[in-house]
């Protein structure tokens, strides 16, 4: 579904990504895990053309994507939730919800999006007309992603939903993105906390210096040896 | 609806106001319109300011610019091609729409205090063109305007008057129509969070320059309307920063972001000033700059913040 080919990028003269190639399948969760720095999060800015300048070739759904603006690549289905959470503070919930709901053809499709995300998270409808600035950061982080879902995305780029978080909203953000996916929603993962990372994806890559150092099941890549050295006890 | 309740109010307040000169004549209160006019012109100017700066969230410290550009348009074509002011006033927004062009696709690149500056720094270089430019603007030299006719009518005060307010009604009609339209959550969610609006799909660079380029046609507009009153121009007046911070001002203490908040912070400090401005010299400027401390202190939403928080 999503095909990137030797996808390079850089601040100035700093080159954060030295050729990156992956494919991302429809219907899975694909996990980027690696250290700070590493890249993991420029590689979604490239993807949804948040970086100025980037090399290679991205191609989605038979469509080549690379180097269009970021509000093209959203109109084409891809979701961006970034890294902190993004909402717009001043408005209620219910006004974030519908600025998601943005792009012309989907807005036909607002009630039903609308019963989509409350479904998922219920409470989100019950702070319907609450500030969202008022909200705690795990609230924060769902109505991030249910703004993504009222885009109604082919694909969601997901920034490290766990940051920031407790424990145990990390694990119901992480059941949400669970019960997303098998309803058939793609997602590529970026994410610091790696055991979370592994046990709900199905594929992983490590990246490290802007490069590929393993790619694999995320089974296989919770039991290798050279991860289990940068992170220990996963296997 | 609420909302069309405050059109029929614009347009009743308007028509009644247009009214005064008939009750009091321009020759008799000369000094009157006077301030009546700035009052007008600081109305509009407040108005366009607060559609970039309260609405779109992108504070402008180069509104000077646009009214110069304005008023040189009027001047310019009375100066080169003998057209009546009147005749060469839609020149005025249209000049500063160009303008606003132009410096919007530099600006525009930047955000928050870089945009501000930018536009500083833009308005500045366009005074200095003017300046220097002095076979086709007359540079430091000024030009004057002789004729100010109206459809062969004598504009008086009181003819100023009726002309402004209906600029001054013009702008507010156009701010209440972006208030009540999608617009003003396109607005607003670029102006909050610019990353976030481009992550749900908005073209934040598009909602920006629109915001710009409406903001710009206004504040063009008031300067045509001043050229058009002083019957004269030059760089130093023309690009008056003061054209600039007058508006923060009166939009600060009346409420960014509301449609009347300009309104109000307008009607609240333009006499007040007028009347230190007489009293002493420039010390209106001081008189705003302790206003401005006291609500950035006690009420950063202004008046209508404070209200809507009572109401509350």
């Amino acid at each position: 579904m999503l095909e990137i080919k030797d996808l390079r990028a850089s601040y100035g003269k700093l080159e954060v990504l030295k050729g990156i190639t992956l494919k991302i399948q429809q219907g899975e969760i694909f996990s980027i895990i690696g250290p700070n720095g590493a890249g993991k999060s420029t590689l979604l800015k490239a993807i949804t053309g948040l970086m100025p300048h980037i090399e290679g070739k991205i191609n989605f759904a038979g469509i080549d994507i690379t180097g269009l603006q970021p509000h093209q690549i959203a109109d084409i289905g891809i979701a961006h939730v970034q890294e902190r959470h993004r909402v717009f503070g001043s408005m209620t919930v219910k006004e974030n919800l519908l600025m998601g709901a943005y792009i012309k053809t989907k807005r036909r499709y607002i009630e039903e999006n609308l019963e989509y995300v409350f479904a998922l998270f219920p409470r989100l409808k019950e702070r319907l007309n609450q500030q969202a600035g008022t909200l705690s950061g795990g609230e924060q982080q769902m109505l991030t992603i249910g703004q993504a879902l009222m885009m109604m995305p082919r694909l969601i780029l997901m920034d490290e939903p766990s940051l920031g978080l407790a424990p145990l909203l990390i694990n119901s953000i992480y059941e949400s993105l669970r019960e997303l996916n098998s309803k058939g929603m793609t997602i590529l993962l970026v994410e610091q906390n790696v055991k979370k990372a592994l046990q709900i994806s199905q594929r992983a890559a490590l990246i490290e210096n802007g490069a590929i150092a393993f790619e694999g099941s995320s089974e296989e890549l919770r039991c290798n040896e050279e991860i289990t050295k940068i992170y220990l006890g996963l296997c | 609806m609420k909302s069309s309740k405050a059109y029929i109010a614009l347009l009743v307040a308007v028509l009644l106001l247009s009214l005064l000169p008939l009750l009091m004549s321009s020759e008799k209160h000369k000094y009157l319109y006077d301030v009546l006019f700035t009052l007008n012109i600081l109305i509009l100017l407040s108005v366009s300011w607060n559609i970039l700066g309260g609405f779109a969230g992108q504070v402008s410290f180069g509104h000077a610019g646009f009214v110069g550009m304005g008023a040189y348009a009027v001047a310019l074509l009375h100066h080169h091609l003998q057209l009546s002011p009147w005749v060469a006033m839609p020149f005025s927004g249209i000049t500063a729409v160009i303008g606003a062009m132009l410096i919007g696709s530099i600006a525009l690149n930047l955000r928050g205090p870089f945009f501000a500056l930018s536009t500083l720094a833009l308005a500045e270089v366009t005074k200095l063109i003017v300046e220097g430019w002095r076979g086709f603007t007359m540079g430091t030299q000024g030009i004057v305007i002789a004729q100010t006719e109206l459809l062969g009518i004598k504009t008086t005060g009181g003819l100023y008057f009726i002309i402004t307010l209906w600029a001054a009604g013009f702008a507010l009609l156009i701010s209440l129509l972006i208030k009540n339209s999608r617009y003003n959550y396109y607005f607003l969610a670029v102006g909050e969070n610019e990353d976030a609006a481009i992550a749900v799909g908005i073209n934040a660079r598009k909602y920006k320059l629109y915001a710009l380029l409406v903001s710009a046609f206004l504040a063009g507009l008031a300067g045509g309307l001043i050229v058009a009153h002083t019957g004269f121009v030059d760089p130093e007046s023309g690009f008056d920063m003061v054209r600039t911070v007058e508006p923060i001002f009166i939009t600060i203490v009346g409420g960014m972001g509301t449609v009347f908040g300009p309104l109000i912070g307008a009607i609240l400090l333009v006499p007040a000033g007028e009347y230190l401005r007489t009293e002493f010299t420039k010390a209106h400027l001081l008189f705003y700059g302790v206003l401005l401390v006291v609500f950035a202190r006690f009420m950063p939403r202004g008046i209508m913040g404070f209200f809507r928080r009572i109401g509350k």
